[in-house]
């Protein structure tokens, strides 16, 4: 096994250059965005993207679950979605003359499993999601199943058109490791994307890591090493969050672990054998930005998260 | 310093050249600091009072030196606690979160442990103790200076420009004879005080019959000489009494014709054997 790993992670970056060449087969730019989502697959976190229609999204999500070869399942939300439907739930069934209950496995049993439009589901199906996503486990009835590893929901929302959603609660959102926005592409990446999509062949990606592989990444992320001067400072950046002006909950210590074990992952993305300052800092934002909850007068001023955030790192 | 890993020994030699350097540092704050201090007792003439002050012991004459000295190590050691330097610092950025991580985790035992510490083993092996020298930098006019060279420049200038000043002209004049004044006016006081000790008598003006009353002593004012006599009742010795305060009445009357009335002539109240003499004087005197 040691062996196995050490193979593995002189292989890495290559391994990680060849995800991405197969991503940006698809996806034109979004660099930042593919960036998270790997960050968020190898520290073995979940990833809330957010975005206006049309940014590909469930593209990205999709050409991601292909370039690994894990198992992939897709879960339109809508707000008649039972949560029966995400878990699955117990047939009845016919075995040699007699009838026996059986379990059918949903959606989330699956390595990938991408929740569209996550915010159009209602509390109670999103809810269901929560035992899956903490503890990656899922109960129906009195049997609880144990979900295949790697386990890693990609949920997507939008923040405009928001007659007839839900938006999540808290204790959801600080399940998600990582929330992401996609941003409007470019002129040319935009001139790119429409070369590439309105030719005759539209491109394909080749799977580059198997689940194996991306089981060991995993356990390879958990191992790069962080000075504790750096674990100290991340404790100050999510202690600073629950008692800065301006912001009504701070992040949980949830959020600790994730800002060491995102930046642990950004500093193996980027071929790094230790976690800088840098990792940290970078890593900041898509793990706190959901996990802070301004207060009334902060959001009257127009005041954003991420401006808390870059607040908070500029006085540490 | 424990740990398994190879650039443990690397750092170990750095680290032991780190801290002489800091030593070596702390030193020349404290040297400067010193010669700062003392530059300013200089200018004051505060070592030269010392030494004639205290003429008989050695340690007291030189006391002001042993000042600054004790002072300036004070303010370096204060000095070395605000500005706590940093070892990792001296890497440079990279190096030093490198190596930081690295000794962080020295008893952890995994690949990528095992790679980072080759890593940090490789390129601390290519550093000297010069560089670590050199890397303790102070931006100057906008160019960064290392500070060892940098203090050991200031030392060298200071401990001239004290060599300097004490052999100038302003070092000359300030200089032992200059306190002769001094001691006088501490001996003169110190006599009064015996005297008035010795006589133990209180202020009057029969008693009074020190040297100083009744003898003019001379006093230069805007170059004129003035004559100045000090009498009985006045001067040192005396203290202020409280008295009652006097009440005086005043009487209105009205102003009359003034009337010419005869006096005694001046000379009639001279003696006879002297009338000859003052009244000439005075002719003579009416005459120039």
């Amino acid at each position: 096994m040691r062996d196995d790993l050490t193979n593995i992670y002189n292989d890495a970056p290559a391994i990680f250059e060849s995800i991405r060449d197969e991503i940006e087969k698809v996806v034109v730019g979004q660099k930042y965005v593919i960036e998270q989502l790997l960050a968020g697959l190898l520290a073995g976190g979940h990833v809330l993207l957010e975005s206006n229609p049309g940014l590909g999204k469930t593209l990205l999500v999709k050409t991601i679950a292909n370039t690994t070869g894990l198992g992939f399942s897709r879960i339109q939300c809508t707000p008649d979605l039972m949560p029966a439907d995400i878990t699955g739930t117990t047939i009845i069934e016919e075995v040699d003359g007699s009838k026996q209950f059986r379990f059918e496995p949903g959606p989330v049993f699956s390595n990938i499993v991408l929740t569209d439009e996550i915010n159009r589901a209602s509390p109670r199906t999103q809810s269901a999601l929560l035992e899956a996503m903490q503890e990656k486990q899922v109960t129906v009835g009195n049997n609880t199943y144990e979900l295949d590893r790697p386990f890693f929901v990609l949920a997507t929302q939008n923040p405009i058109e928001m007659e007839g959603t839900f938006p999540l609660p808290e204790a959801q959102l600080d399940r998600f490791l990582l929330k992401v926005f996609v941003d409007y592409p470019n002129q040319e990446d935009e001139l790119e994307i429409m070369e590439r999509y309105t030719g005759h062949v539209e491109p394909e990606v080749e799977r580059v890591v198997s689940r194996r592989e991306l089981l060991s990444l995993q356990q390879l992320t958990r191992d790069i090493p962080i000075s504790d001067d750096l674990k100290k400072m991340a404790i100050k950046i999510v202690f600073s969050t629950r008692n800065w002006e301006g912001v009504e909950y701070g992040a949980s210590p949830r959020a600790s672990i994730g800002l060491v074990l995102a930046a642990k992952a950004r500093a193996f993305l980027h071929n790094n054998n230790y976690v800088s300052k840098e990792d940290l800092e970078a890593m900041s934002y898509p793990i706190l930005r959901h996990r802070i909850i301004l207060s009334f007068e902060s959001e009257r001023r127009g005041i954003t998260p991420d401006q808390v955030i870059s607040d908070i790192l500029s006085k540490i | 310093m424990n740990g398994s890993y190879e650039f443990l020994t690397d750092l170990r030699r750095l680290t032991v050249v780190y801290r002489r350097l800091e030593k070596v540092l702390y030193l020349l704050n404290a040297a400067i600091i010193t010669i700062l201090i003392y530059a300013i007792e200089l200018y004051l003439g505060i070592p030269a009072f010392f030494r004639f002050y205290w003429q008989d012991s050695a340690f007291l004459a030189e006391s002001p030196a042993v000042i600054s000295a004790i002072l300036g190590i004070i303010a370096a050691q204060l000095l070395k606690k605000r500005l706590k330097s940093n070892f990792f610092q001296l890497l440079g950025q990279k190096l030093a979160e490198k190596t930081k991580t690295a000794y962080d985790n020295r008893y952890f035992q995994s690949i990528i442990m095992q790679n980072l510490a080759e890593d940090v083993k490789r390129l601390l092996s290519q550093v000297s103790a010069f560089d670590l020298v050199k890397a303790r930098k102070i931006a100057l006019k906008g160019k960064s200076v290392p500070v060892l060279y940098l203090k050991s420049a200031v030392v060298v200038v200071f401990l001239g420009g004290i060599i300097v000043f004490s052999q100038s002209q302003i070092g000359e004049e300030i200089s032992p004879a200059d306190f002769q004044t001094l001691m006088d006016i501490k001996d003169r006081a110190t006599e009064l005080v015996q005297d008035e000790e010795d006589e133990n008598i209180g202020p009057s003006d029969e008693g009074l019959s020190g040297e100083i009353y009744g003898k003019p002593s001379l006093a230069v004012l805007e170059e004129v000489n003035l004559e100045l006599l000090l009498v009985p009742g006045s001067g040192a010795g005396l203290r202020a009494k409280e008295t009652e305060p006097a009440k005086y009445l005043f009487q209105d009357a009205t102003p009359g014709e003034g009337v010419a009335v005869p006096t005694e002539l001046y000379i009639e109240s001279l003696p006879p054997q002297h009338r000859e003499i003052i009244k000439r004087y005075f002719e003579i005197l009416a005459k120039d």
